[in-house]
C-alpha cells in the first residue's frame, strides 16, 4: 500500500506538467494510455504477489507486553531486586546514598517466585552508577577476551561498553563462581537494576555460551530493569543471529528513565562529550517501553533508538541521574492493562498495522498530550516503525519451509540413483562417469550442479525436532557418497593429482556433521551392518584408489630407487588395510568388484607386480574371488 | 444476515431457549437429583429436555487430586473417543477434572442412559441444558451423546441430532475442542449464552490456587442467593481473574497475529496459561438487549477478556459487582433480548470490523458497530478480532491452495495405477519389479514416487501446525484420496527402503522410518470407519514381511506369522490388497517357501499360494 502511494505521486507530475502542441496531443494520450496500461498491470501483478504473499499483518507489541505484565515475571523480578537491595543497605531503596563496600551485589532467590523459578538479582550502589557514567563516560572497546565467543563469521567485531566490560572484568572471579553455580538452573532467571541490569546481560551471554543444544529449550530469561545501552551494531547482529540469544532478553524502560536513553541520542545528557555522528550505541533483545498506564514491546532497534529518542525530546531537563524506583512503574501499570485503550480514532484508514503501532506508541506516551495522532511528527514516527516492522516480519517469514527444498533435491538424486544403476554393466558409475562419454552426461552434470548448489550453502538445522535434523542429516550424507565420486571422477579424468588438497569445503563440512552428530551420541545406531551397503561409505574412497594406481605405476616403472620402492611398497599395504578393513565392516559398495571398475584395475596391476608375494587378508579375499560372494 | 430471527439461524426455536433457561435454574432447587427430565410438544419433532443441576461446592469446579495447575485431566477416550487429534495420536484433548468425574457419576450411577435410549427410540429431538456448572454437565453429556448414539448406519435412519443449550457455563475444554467438534461437524450443536460481565464464564482460566478463597465465598452466595456485601473483596476477585484472563488472550493474541518475535516463546515457557478454550457457538447479551452471534473460537476468546474491559479506575466496583449478579440473571435478560431481536451475526464480519468505535460505516456495518461498541470493544479489541478474522481466512486459503494440488495428485495417482497394471504381467508382481529397478518404467514410477511424497508431506506439515481449517480432516474426498495414495504408494516406499539396506542404518520400517503422510492417512480412515487403532495397516504388511525374512527365526515370531497370515486373508478377500504377492517369484512367495512344512499346510493363505 505504501508503495503504490509512491508511485501514483511519481507519475501525477508528469501527466499534468507536460505540455504538448495540438498534433502531438493524440499521440501523446495514446502513450500516456500504454503508460497506464503497463504501469496498472505491472500494479495489479504486484498486488497479486502481495495477496499471495503475505496477508494483513499485525503488531503484536502490545499483547506481548500485556503478556509480560500480567505475568508477574516483572513483579517477581523487582521483588528479588529489592531484596538485593536490602541486603547490603538494609533498606529497599535503590536511591539511598549509603554506600556499601562493593559495587555490585548479586543474590540468588528461590522463595518469592513462581512455580520454582529461581531469580539472580544484581543491584549496585548510587555511587558506583554515578562513577560509570560521569567519570568512565561513553567509550566503547572493541576486543575482549571475556566475550570473544560472541563474533560470528558474519559479524567478526563488535565492541562493547568499556565501563560495563570493566566492571564485570574486576568481579570476574565472584561471577565464575556464580556462573558454576547457575549453569544447570532451570528455569532461571536473571535481572538487574540500572547498572546492575549491564551485569545482568554479560552475564546471561556467558550463561548462553556454555549452554548445550540439547537444553536449548531451558535457556534463562534476563530481565533488566533501566539498564543503559551496552553494545554498537556489530553486538547487536551478532545476537540476533542466534534466535536463542536473541530470545533471551528483556529490557525494561520507563519513559520517565533517563538512563536508557542516555546513550541513545547523539547528544550526551551530561555533556561530556559532545558527540556529532550518529548514536554507536545499537539496542539488543526486545524492549519493554512503559509510561504510567500503558507499555508496549518494540524488537527493531532502530525503532526502540528513535522512540527513546521521541521520548526524550518530549521531557524537560533532566536533573542529574535520578534513579527510577521501577516498583511504582509497576504498582500503577498492574491494573493497566484492563482499561480499554483508546477506541475513536475518528476518520481512519489505516491498515491493522499501522493500526496497532500507533496503539503502542499510544501505550508509551510519546510526544504531547492532545491530538497525538495527528501530529505530523508522530505520524513519520510511526511510518518509520511501521516500515521497519513489515521488513522484519518479511525477513522472518522468507527462512521456511525446508521440507520442500528437500524433497526436489530427492528427485534429483533418483536420476542419479537411476544412473548408478544404468552403468553397471560398464564397470559402475564411478568409472562410467570418468571414462565413458555417454548422451546421459549432460543431464546428469546438470542434475549434480542442482544437488550441489543446494547443498553446497545449507546449514544445520538446529532448534527443530530430532526427526528433521536426523532426515536432514541422511540425505546430506547421501549426497556426499552420491556425488562426491563424481566429482572425483572429473578431477581425474583431467589427469590432475592429490584431490584431497583440492577438497570443497562444503564436502568437509557435510563430513564434519556426521562427526560432531556421532560425538553428541544421537545416533544410536552403533550396529553392524550384515550386508554390503548400496553407497560406499568413505565418500573419498576413489581418491585413495587412484591413489594407489599411482603407486603402482610408479612401482613399475623402472627408474625409481630401492628406497622409493620400498616406501611405495608400505603405502600399498595400508591401502590393502584401509581397503580390508571397509570390506569386512561391509563398508563399500558392489560395484567396487565390477569387471571394468578402477578398483579392479588397480587388484590386477598389484597381483601382477613382481616380487609381490604378500599373503594380507586382501590379497586372499581377492585371489580366492570371494568377492563374488559379497553381497 | 441482520434480518434473520436467532432461532432460525441456530436452528433452535426461541420458546425452546426460554423452555431451556427456566427449567436450569429450576434444575438449581433439586440438587438431589442428578438430571431432570422434561418433553416438551415442538412445532416438528416431539422435543425431551435433559437438565442438570449446578453445584455449589468449590471441589466440584476444580479438582484437588488432578495434580495439574489448572485442575484438567486427560478425556476419557472410551467414552469421547472424537475428543482427540486423529493424524497426531499422542494430542489427546484435556478436560476440566471435577466436571468430567461429576458427569461420569451420573452416567454411572443414575438412570440418565436408560432415559436417553429411550428418548432415542421415540425419536425425539433430544435437548441437554444446564446453567454455571450444571451447564458443564450438559456439555459433556452432548459429547457422549455424539459419539456413542449418532451413527448413520447404512440399514438404520439417521439419528435426529441432538442440540445442547448453556446458560453461563465456564469453560471446560482445551484447544482440541474445538478442533476436533469441527472436524466432526458437531460445533453447530453447542449454543452457549453469556452476559457480558458474566465472571463464571472466564473463571477457569485462572489457577484455582490465585482464587480458591474468593470463589468460594462468590460460590456460597449463589447457593443462598444472599446479596452481595463486601465490595473490596468483589474488586480484587474480578482484577485477579481478568488478569488471569489477560494473560491467556494476549498469549493467543500474539500467536494469531503472527508473532515472530522469539521472546514470545521464551515468555510462554516461564508462566503457566489455562489450557481452556471456548468452542461451538456464543451468543453474547451486550446489556440492552443486543445479541451477539460469535462462532469462531478465537474469536471468542478475545472478548472473553476484552467485554470486560473497563474504562476507569471507578468502574471496578460497579463491574466486578455486575460480574456476580449477572450470572443469575439470564432469564431476565434473554426474555427482553429474543423479544426484541437485535441479533448480528459478527463472524462474516471478522476480517473488516471498524477499527475505530466512531468509524463511519453505514448500513448492516454500522449495526455491527453498534453492537461492539456495546460491548465496549476498544480498538485494540477490534484488532484482535480482525486477527482471528485473518486466521480464519488464511487457513481458508491454505485449503484453497492444497485443493488446487488435488488434480495433480490424482494424475500421478493414475501413472502409478498404470504402472501396477503393467506389473502384474510378470512374474514377480508389483513389489518386487519396483525394487528390482530394471526398466525405465520403474525409474519414471520411482519418481513419481518422490514427486508424490513431496504434495501430502506437505499437506502433513501444514496440518501438525494447525494451518489448515479444523473440517479438513474430516473431509470425505481427502480420506478416499488418501487411503487410495497409501494403498497404491505405500509398497513402493517400502521397496524403496529394502533396496537401499535403510534398514541397516535406521532400524525396521514400521518402528522409526514410516513417514507421517501414511501415518496420518490411515489414521484417517480408521476413525472415519470406526476401526481400531492401527487395524487397517494392509498398505505396510510388506514391510513386516521384509523383517520377518532377514530376522529368519521362523519359531519364535510363529505368533506373529500367524497374524499377518490371517490379517493378509481377510484384506485380500476384502479386496484391499491385490494377489500378487502370491506370484512364485515374489518377496513374499520365497520367503513363505521357506516356512515350516507343517505350518505350510494347515495356513489359511496355503489356498492362495497353491494356485
Amino acid at each position: 500500500m505504501f508503495s503504490y502511494q509512491a508511485n501514483l505521486r511519481v507519475m501525477d507530475p508528469k501527466m499534468r506538467t507536460k505540455k504538448f502542441p495540438s498534433g502531438e496531443k493524440a499521440k501523446t494520450r495514446i502513450s500516456m494510455k500504454k503508460q497506464l496500461a503497463v504501469f496498472s498491470s505491472n500494479l495489479q501483478a504486484k498486488a497479486e504477489k502481495t495477496n499471495q504473499a503475505s496477508t494483513a499483518m499485525f503488531s503484536s507489541g502490545e499483547e506481548l507486553g500485556n503478556l509480560v505484565l500480567s505475568s508477574d515475571l516483572l513483579h517477581y523480578s523487582w521483588a528479588a531486586i529489592l531484596e538485593a537491595y536490602k541486603d547490603t543497605t538494609g533498606t529497599a531503596n535503590p536511591n539511598d546514598p549509603t554506600t556499601f563496600p562493593i559495587s555490585i551485589k548479586y543474590r540468588v532467590d528461590r522463595q518469592q517466585s513462581p512455580h520454582g523459578t529461581t531469580i539472580v538479582a544484581f543491584v549496585s550502589s548510587p555511587t558506583c552508577t554515578a562513577q560509570h557514567f560521569q567519570r568512565d563516560g561513553r567509550d566503547l572497546v572493541s576486543s575482549t577476551t571475556l566475550f570473544d565467543f560472541v563474533s560470528t563469521k558474519v559479524n567478526p567485531s563488535f565492541s562493547i561498553h568499556r565501563a560495563a566490560l570493566e566492571l564485570f572484568a574486576s568481579h570476574h572471579n565472584g561471577l565464575s563462581d556464580l556462573k558454576k553455580q547457575c549453569c544447570n538452573i532451570s528455569p532461571l532467571i536473571v535481572t538487574g537494576h540500572s547498572i546492575g541490569g549491564s551485569i545482568a546481560s554479560l552475564f546471561t551471554l556467558w550463561l548462553l555460551e556454555s549452554l548445550s543444544p540439547k537444553d536449548a529449550s531451558k535457556h534463562p530469561l534476563c530481565i533488566t530493569f533501566g539498564s543503559p545501552l551496552i553494545g554498537d551494531n556489530g553486538f547487536q547482529q551478532a545476537i540476533s543471529e542466534r534466535p536463542i540469544w536473541n530470545s533471551s532478553f528483556l529490557h525494561v524502560a520507563s519513559n520517565q528513565d533517563p538512563i536508557p536513553k542516555l546513550f541513545a541520542s547523539p547528544h550526551d545528557v551530561l555533556n561530556i562529550e559532545p558527540t556529532s555522528h550518529a548514536s554507536v550505541y545499537k539496542p539488543f533483545g526486545t524492549f519493554l517501553l512503559c509510561s504510567e498506564s500503558g507499555c508496549a514491546c518494540f524488537e527493531e532497534p532502530e525503532s526502540v533508538l528513535d522512540l527513546m529518542v521521541a521520548i526524550s525530546s518530549d521531557g524537560g531537563p533532566n536533573e542529574g541521574l535520578q534513579i527510577i524506583d521501577y516498583g511504582h512503574v509497576l504498582k500503577r501499570l498492574k491494573h493497566g492493562a484492563i482499561y480499554q485503550g483508546i477506541s475513536k480514532l475518528g476518520i481512519w484508514n489505516g491498515s491493522p498495522l499501522r493500526t496497532g503501532i500507533v496503539i503502542q506508541i499510544e501505550a508509551i506516551k510519546v510526544g504531547r498530550t492532545q491530538q497525538r495522532h495527528e501530529n505530523g511528527d508522530i505520524n513519520s514516527l510511526v511510518t518509520k516503525v511501521e516500515k521497519r516492522a513489515e521488513d522484519l516480519v518479511a525477513r522472518r517469514r522468507n527462512v521456511f519451509d525446508p521440507k520442500k527444498k528437500l524433497n526436489d533435491m530427492k528427485i534429483n538424486m533418483i536420476y542419479l540413483e537411476w544412473y548408478k544403476k544404468v552403468s553397471e554393466s560398464r564397470g559402475g558409475y564411478y568409472d562410467a562417469f570418468r571414462n565413458i562419454p555417454s548422451k546421459n552426461r549432460e543431464e546428469i552434470v546438470k542434475r549434480k550442479n542442482i544437488l550441489t548448489q543446494y547443498w553446497a550453502i545449507r546449514k544445520m538445522p538446529q532448534k527443530e525436532g530430532t526427526f528433521l535434523r536426523t532426515g536432514f542429516l541422511y540425505a546430506a550424507t547421501n549426497y556426499r557418497r552420491m556425488i562426491e565420486p563424481l566429482d572425483i571422477a572429473e578431477f581425474y579424468r583431467k589427469d590432475k593429482k592429490d584431490y584431497l588438497a583440492e577438497r570443497s569445503e562444503h564436502y568437509k563440512l557435510l563430513e564434519q556433521w556426521v562427526k560432531d552428530d556421532k560425538q553428541e551420541g544421537r545416533q544410536s545406531n552403533a550396529n553392524e551392518r550384515k550386508s554390503a551397503c548400496s553407497l560406499t561409505e568413505d565418500s573419498c574412497f576413489w581418491v585413495h584408489v587412484e591413489e594407489a594406481i599411482v603407486l603402482c605405476n610408479s612401482l613399475k616403472d623402472g627408474g625409481t630407487s630401492p628406497e622409493d620402492k620400498v616406501s611405495l611398497m608400505e603405502n600399498l599395504v595400508k591401502f590393502e588395510n584401509y581397503v580390508m578393513d571397509l570390506i569386512k565392516n561391509y563398508a563399500v559398495s558392489t560395484e567396487i568388484f565390477f569387471n571394468q571398475s578402477s578398483f579392479m584395475k588397480w587388484w590386477a596391476d598389484y597381483e601382477n607386480i613382481p616380487g609381490n608375494s604378500s599373503h594380507s587378508s586382501l590379497t586372499d579375499f581377492m585371489r580366492n574371488r570371494k568377492y563374488n560372494q559379497y553381497v | 444476515m441482520v434480518g434473520e430471527r436467532l432461532g432460525e439461524r441456530i436452528k433452535v426455536r426461541e420458546e425452546l431457549i426460554k423452555k431451556a433457561c427456566s427449567l436450569s435454574f429450576k434444575a438449581h432447587k433439586s440438587p438431589g437429583k442428578p438430571y431432570l427430565l422434561e418433553k416438551v410438544r415442538g412445532r416438528a419433532l416431539p422435543e425431551v429436555i435433559f437438565v442438570f443441576s449446578g453445584s455449589w461446592s468449590i471441589g466440584d469446579w476444580f479438582s484437588s487430586t488432578s495434580g495439574k495447575a489448572f485442575g484438567e485431566t486427560k478425556v476419557d477416550l472410551d467414552l469421547f473417543p472424537s475428543l482427540r487429534n486423529i493424524g497426531n495420536v499422542d494430542e489427546v484433548a484435556a478436560v476440566n477434572d471435577a466436571f468430567f468425574r461429576r458427569f461420569e457419576e451420573i452416567l454411572r450411577t443414575s438412570s440418565f442412559e436408560n432415559e436417553v435410549k429411550k428418548a432415542v427410540t421415540d425419536k425425539k429431538q433430544i435437548v441437554f441444558a444446564g446453567h454455571s456448572s450444571g451447564a458443564a454437565t450438559a456439555i459433556l453429556a452432548t459429547l457422549w451423546f455424539l459419539d456413542h448414539y449418532l451413527q448413520v448406519q447404512p440399514n438404520k435412519t439417521q439419528t435426529i441430532t441432538p442440540r445442547c443449550i448453556t446458560f453461563g457455563s465456564p469453560l471446560l475444554g482445551d484447544r482440541i475442542f474445538p478442533h476436533s467438534l469441527c472436524r466432526e461437524n458437531w460445533d453447530n450443536f453447542f449454543i452457549h449464552f453469556i452476559t457480558k460481565h458474566d465472571i463464571v464464564p472466564r473463571i477457569t482460566l485462572s489457577p484455582p490456587s490465585s482464587i480458591q478463597q474468593d470463589f468460594q465465598t462468590f460460590l456460597s452466595i449463589l447457593k443462598t442467593k444472599s446479596p452481595i456485601t463486601t465490595h473490596e473483596n468483589v474488586s480484587n476477585f474480578f482484577v485477579t481473574v481478568m488478569k488471569n484472563v489477560q494473560s491467556v488472550t494476549s498469549h493467543a493474541a500474539c500467536n494469531m497475529m503472527g508473532s515472530t518475535n522469539p521472546l514470545l516463546q521464551t515468555i510462554t515457557s516461564f508462566v503457566q496459561l489455562s489450557p481452556y478454550r471456548p468452542f461451538g457457538t456464543y451468543i453474547l447479551c451486550s446489556g440492552n438487549g443486543k445479541l451477539v452471534v460469535v462462532e469462531n473460537s478465537d474469536a471468542v476468546l478475545q472478548l472473553l477478556f476484552y467485554s470486560c474491559q473497563l474504562k476507569s479506575g471507578q468502574e471496578i466496583g460497579e463491574v466486578g459487582y455486575e460480574s456476580l449478579t449477572e450470572h443469575s440473571g439470564y432469564e431476565n435478560e434473554l426474555e427482553g433480548s429474543l423479544e426484541m431481536q437485535n441479533v448480528v451475526y459478527l463472524d462474516n464480519y471478522l476480517k473488516e470490523v471498524p477499527l475505530s468505535s466512531d468509524a463511519s460505516v453505514v448500513g448492516e456495518a454500522a449495526t455491527v458497530n453498534a453492537a461492539l461498541n456495546d460491548l465496549g470493544l476498544s480498538t485494540r479489541a477490534r484488532l484482535c478480532l480482525r486477527a482471528a478474522g485473518e486466521l480464519q481466512e488464511q487457513k481458508q486459503r491454505n485449503e484453497r491452495k492444497i485443493n488446487s494440488n488435488k488434480k495433480e495428485i490424482e494424475e500421478k495417482l493414475k501413472i502409478i495405477q498404470d504402472y501396477q497394471k503393467g506389473c502384474t504381467l510378470r512374474k514377480v508382481g508389483y513389489y518386487d519389479t519396483f525394487k528390482i529397478q530394471k526398466d525405465d518404467r520403474d525409474f519414471h514410477a520411482n519418481v513419481r514416487r518422490v514427486e508424490l511424497a513431496g504434495l501430502w508431506d506437505e499437506i502433513i506439515e501444514m496440518l501438525k501446525r494447525y494451518e489448515l481449517p479444523d473440517e479438513f480432516e474430516g473431509r470425505k474426498e481427502w480420506i478416499e484420496l488418501g487411503t487410495k495414495y497409501r494403498r497404491l504408494v505405500e509398497p513402493l516406499d517400502i521397496a524403496n527402503y529394502y533396496r537401499h539396506s535403510k534398514n541397516e542404518d535406521t532400524g525396521p520400517y514400521l518402528v522409526k522410518a514410516r513417514p507421517k503422510r501414511y501415518r496420518y492417512t490411515q489414521r484417517w480412515h480408521e476413525h472415519a470407519e470406526r476401526m481400531a487403532q492401527g487395524s487397517s495397516s494392509e498398505s505396510c504388511f510388506w514391510a513386516e514381511v521384509e523383517e520377518l525374512k532377514s530376522r529368519n527365526k521362523p519359531d519364535e515370531d510363529m505368533g506373529k506369522i500367524l497374524e499377518l497370515e490371517k490379517d493378509l486373508s481377510a484384506w485380500v478377500e476384502r479386496g484391499e490388497i491385490g494377489r500378487d504377492m502370491f506370484l512364485g517369484e515374489s518377496t513374499f512367495a520365497k520367503w513363505w517357501r521357506e516356512l515350516p512344512e507343517g505350518h505350510k499346510r494347515g495356513s489359511c493363505l496355503a489356498q492362495f499360494m497353491n494356485n
